[in-house]
């Protein structure tokens, strides 16, 4: 368990414990060792439609990250945004190749899959409860399809390498919500299932856990 | 072995291309064009994954449009796309991220195609339209008071790089009313008066469907 961060830190993260793009800010942050303040946005309640988060962020989405003065929204451009603050734990490569296949990964699972499987709340009211998870399932296994194809003969402790990278911070958000609440069968993609298992040895990743969110529900 | 130009596998239509060939051309970069369609069986030798854009470097292959330029942004210097500023930089980044995880995923022909089956066209479409509306309204608020000549200064930068294809997209295909948006209807024109995005547009590209078909 992370200590308890100190009364007013810098750093202050907009999240929802059940986010995975939540999730991945998490993980770079316990990476970096950087301690923030936990806002919770409760997507459920509608809390991202308050006037004070969408002057933070207008498309009204999590996460957000207050630093200082400075507002950086969407994980990627706070990531991004944490790689140039923030050196220690370089999530990228200094290798032009290397990088650019992390923030293939990340695209794909942040262009591809993430944002496709939310797409159902919005016409839930047209499909019924079964075919709605049959979409997301369709959306994240043609992403993990792809994705398995990329990391073909991967022999690295993590995606790209023996060290966390971009790519993982993205893979295991996506990943573990496949799993824990889409039903994905992973023993379709050893790769990823591999990656998994790795990932779920890591205190900064295990911390960054929904479930281990002050905003998680008790039960 | 000599290394030639790097090809650009691309369809005509496909908005993650464009924003490719607009950053290609930017940086003066000597490309080649090949045209790949939904279907190729050759295209998944090239790249497994047969997401299209893809660009072969050599003996590298790299997909994914902000792959692509965030990778030629490493390897040519000219014309750079991301600001020294962070704050700018976070900017150009999240609008990029708006444009192709909240608005294009939900209007390539995979997600449409699939609901077809449930919904009717019409409704699809609609759906696309409200998308499509609310990032470009984000858009708008994130950029509300902007006095530059483009999205975030007076140079090209990523956003821009992003928003053209999507707003093209967005009135071409999908009846989008840009008077709605009035930074974006104006950084529009302007983009459409640079050849490097002139040239880059779906309909000048050799796969394009001749006019009048």
């Amino acid at each position: 368990m992370r200590p308890p961060a100190p009364a007013s830190p810098k750093l202050k993260l907009y999240s929802f414990w059940r986010s995975s793009c939540s999730q991945r800010v998490r993980i770079a942050l316990n990476l970096k060792g950087l301690e923030y303040e936990y806002k919770p946005v409760n997507l459920l309640a509608n809390e991202q439609s308050d006037p004070e988060f969408e002057r933070l962020n207008p498309i009204k989405y999590v996460p957000a990250l207050v630093d200082g003065d400075t507002v950086i929204a969407d994980s990627f451009a706070i990531l991004l945004y944490l790689e140039d603050m923030y050196p220690q734990h370089p999530l990228l490569p200094q290798d032009p190749q290397k990088r650019a296949l992390n923030i293939q990964i990340a695209s794909i699972v942040g262009s591809s899959i993430q944002p496709l499987q939310n797409y159902p709340n919005f016409i839930e009211e047209k499909l019924d409860s079964n075919k709605t998870i049959k979409w997301t399932q369709h959306h994240i296994n043609r992403g993990f399809t792809a994705l398995e194809k990329l990391l073909k003969g991967c022999n690295t402790t993590y995606a790209t390498g023996n060290e966390i990278q971009l790519a993982d911070v993205f893979l295991e958000p996506q990943i573990y919500g496949g799993v824990k609440r889409f039903g994905i069968d992973m023993s379709i993609y050893p790769v990823l299932a591999r990656l998994h298992e790795a990932y779920m040895e890591h205190p900064a990743f295990l911390a960054a856990l929904p479930e281990k969110q002050p905003d998680a529900p008790s039960s | 072995m000599a290394v030639g130009k790097p090809v650009l596998y691309s369809a005509w239509i496909s908005s993650c291309s464009f924003r490719v060939r607009i950053a290609l051309n930017l940086k003066g970069v000597d490309y080649e064009y090949r045209a790949v369609t939904w279907n190729d069986p050759d295209y998944e030798k090239i790249n497994p994954i047969k997401y299209v854009p893809a660009l072969v470097d050599g003996d590298f292959v790299v997909s994914d449009s902000l792959a692509i330029i965030l990778y030629l942004e490493d390897k040519y210097s000219q014309h750079p796309l991301l600001p020294q500023d962070l704050k700018k930089k976070a900017i150009n980044l999240q609008i990029a991220n708006i444009v192709c995880s909240s608005i294009q995923p939900l209007q390539c022909y995979a997600v449409i195609g699939l609901l077809d089956g449930r919904l009717g066209s019409d409704e699809s479409f609609q759906i696309v339209r409200t998308y499509i509306d609310k990032g470009f309204r984000a858009i708008e608020k994130l950029l509300e008071g902007c006095d530059s000549k483009y999205a975030t200064g007076d140079e090209i930068q990523l956003a821009d790089v992003f928003l053209a294809p999507q707003i093209h997209a967005g009135m071409t295909r999908f009846q989008i009313d840009m008077s709605k948006y009035p930074l974006l209807e104006r950084f529009y024109k302007a983009y459409m008066e640079i050849p490097a995005f002139q040239v880059a547009v779906p309909e000048k590209q050799p796969d394009a469907p001749s006019p009048g078909v």
